[in-house]
């Protein structure tokens, strides 16, 4: 009888991180590069059918870790726009930048790119932009970069973005925010060739608006439900302590 | 429970915080289309980078922050050369900075060429501050040109031999220096259309790398804002809508913690 109070309440901590993710997908809606987490909702219901039928759970225990812990990206291409700006790099296809972060190399597709005082290319959050030659040195001048990632100073070729591809992103990336994504131990980024550089234009959010907006409303009416399956059951128990006792 | 529930109201609030900037810089644009030498801005959302002591840790940690401004960024394209009525307006076509000195003897950097001549015969900004290297503009001089290569021409007249004929004579009386920057981008806006140089812009440089200088100049012109009204609206619409989204997903997260705290009513 107490074990499915708990389910119900897993049930609300589920939907709780449901929102979390949906609230952070709506939020992130105009951010560039940005890849949506994915959010089934029938995972959720799923997940809550199982607590209510699964009676051999520990009591106690909100069985919710393994909805909680996995977390999967749609790693699909976002619509392109056009900015203009010279160190304005937008990838079509699979691939991904490499830069060096301060704990190790990182992947991301955001492409806003800035030339730093000391004359590397470098990120909106500073990290410098891997060529395959190590990190991209550009002289102040007219930047031009080709489709294959050349990168062009006043016409005379400077450096090569080092692309990186993965055969299954969904497995070999993790999220470490701020949009960008470490391997996996044990993946190898193979060279980009499948991914076109595009100069002047930066990948907008694949966030699908309408479909994140449902999944909102539908997780909080979920979730709602469970509150009041709490609620009913608090009542069913205090019935039973309360008056079954009395007789 | 309720430390997820708090933290959620700080994502969707993210959200409100983010967006607030982007309208704020909108805004800075369209009041700024009809100024001289101004670079609209650009804020770009990024998604807020989990706290760096986590990234360090190398643990799995991808918490649900939402969203922070990634970068507000000038963008730097050419603005309209339109021509005006003084000659003392400079219009800069190419990249470059007119290099002027603050009264606190600090340098700053513009691209608003507005140029008059002081009580003392300086040039000087609208605003009354110097050009630097200083050019002062010789009172005998009755008409002044500015090449393309910042060389300022004036000319003078003085009684020819034959009586009766006056010589006309043009004479450099200065000259007007552009500096660049390795990244202009990392400039710091301060009052007046007016920018400082950071640790991310890097020095003033004189000339490009390989010896040439950065741009023209063209005397009588200004150099119009680059703010097109067009983007500049399309950017309010997408910053006012984002907005809204988020009042929306805030609201929701509110009606979901209002249950929670029915639990215990």
């Amino acid at each position: 009888m107490i074990q499915s109070l708990y389910t119900s309440v897993s049930g609300m901590v589920a939907g709780m991180w449901q929102q979390a993710r949906i609230a952070h997908n709506l939020t992130n809606a105009d951010t560039v590069g940005y890849k949506a987490i994915r959010v089934p909702l029938s995972e959720f219901a799923g997940l809550l059918s199982a607590l209510l039928t699964d009676s051999d759970q520990t009591l106690g225990e909100a069985g919710v870790g393994a909805m909680v812990g996995s977390e999967e990206t749609d790693f699909s291409q976002g619509p392109l726009q056009l900015t203009n700006r010279q160190l304005d790099v937008a990838l079509s296809g699979p691939g991904f930048l490499r830069v060096m972060t301060p704990s190790g190399e990182r992947f991301t597709r955001v492409g806003h790119l800035h030339r730093d005082a000391s004359g590397r290319l470098v990120t909106a959050h500073n990290y410098a932009v891997l060529g395959q030659n190590g990190p991209v040195e550009l002289p102040p001048a007219d930047v031009a970069i080709s489709p294959g990632g050349e990168v062009f100073a006043d016409g005379q070729s400077v450096a090569f973005l080092a692309l990186a591809e993965f055969e299954e992103p969904e497995l070999s990336l993790e999220r470490v925010g701020g949009t960008l994504y470490a391997a996996r131990e044990g993946t190898v980024a193979i060279p980009g060739a499948n991914t076109r550089v595009m100069q002047g234009s930066l990948e907008a959010s694949n966030v699908n608006l309408a479909s994140e907006m449902t999944n909102l409303i539908a997780t909080s009416r979920l979730y709602q439900l469970c509150q009041r399956l709490t609620v009913a059951q608090d009542e069913i128990l205090r019935q039973t302590s309360n008056e079954l006792g009395r007789l | 429970m309720i430390t997820a529930i708090a933290s959620l109201y700080a994502l969707a609030s993210s959200g409100l915080i983010a967006n607030q900037t982007r309208l704020d810089v909108v805004a800075d644009n369209i009041a700024n289309s009809s100024t001289t030498g101004f670079k609209s801005y650009r804020a770009l959302a990024g998604e807020a980078l989990a706290p760096a002591s986590e990234v360090a840790n190398g643990e799995d940690v991808a918490p649900y922050e939402g969203v922070r401004v990634l970068d507000i960024s000038p963008d730097l394209s050419q603005g309209m050369i339109t021509p005006s009525e003084s000659a003392w307006h400079l219009a800069i076509d190419g990249p470059g900075f007119f290099q002027i000195r603050l009264p606190d003897g600090t340098l700053a950097y513009t691209r608003d060429g507005q140029f008059q001549v002081d009580g003392n015969g300086q040039l000087v900004t609208a605003t009354g501050y110097a050009l630097d290297p200083t050019i002062t503009v010789p009172a005998q001089a009755t008409a002044f040109v500015v090449n393309a290569d910042g060389v300022v021409l004036g000319m003078f007249e003085a009684a020819d031999e034959t009586p009766g004929q006056i010589m006309r004579e043009m004479r450099e009386v200065g000259r007007v220096s552009l500096v660049g920057f390795v990244n202009p981008d990392g400039l710091h806006r301060t009052g007046h259309n007016l920018l400082l140089a950071t640790p991310a812009s890097g020095e003033a440089l004189a000339q490009r790398p390989n010896g040439e200088r950065w741009a023209d100049l063209i005397g009588g012109a200004t150099e119009s804002s680059n703010t097109s009204l067009v983007e500049a609206m399309t950017d309010l619409v997408a910053a006012q809508r984002a907005y809204a989204l988020c009042v929306r997903v805030l609201q929701t997260i509110d009606e979901s913690a209002q249950f929670a705290n029915e639990l215990v009513s």
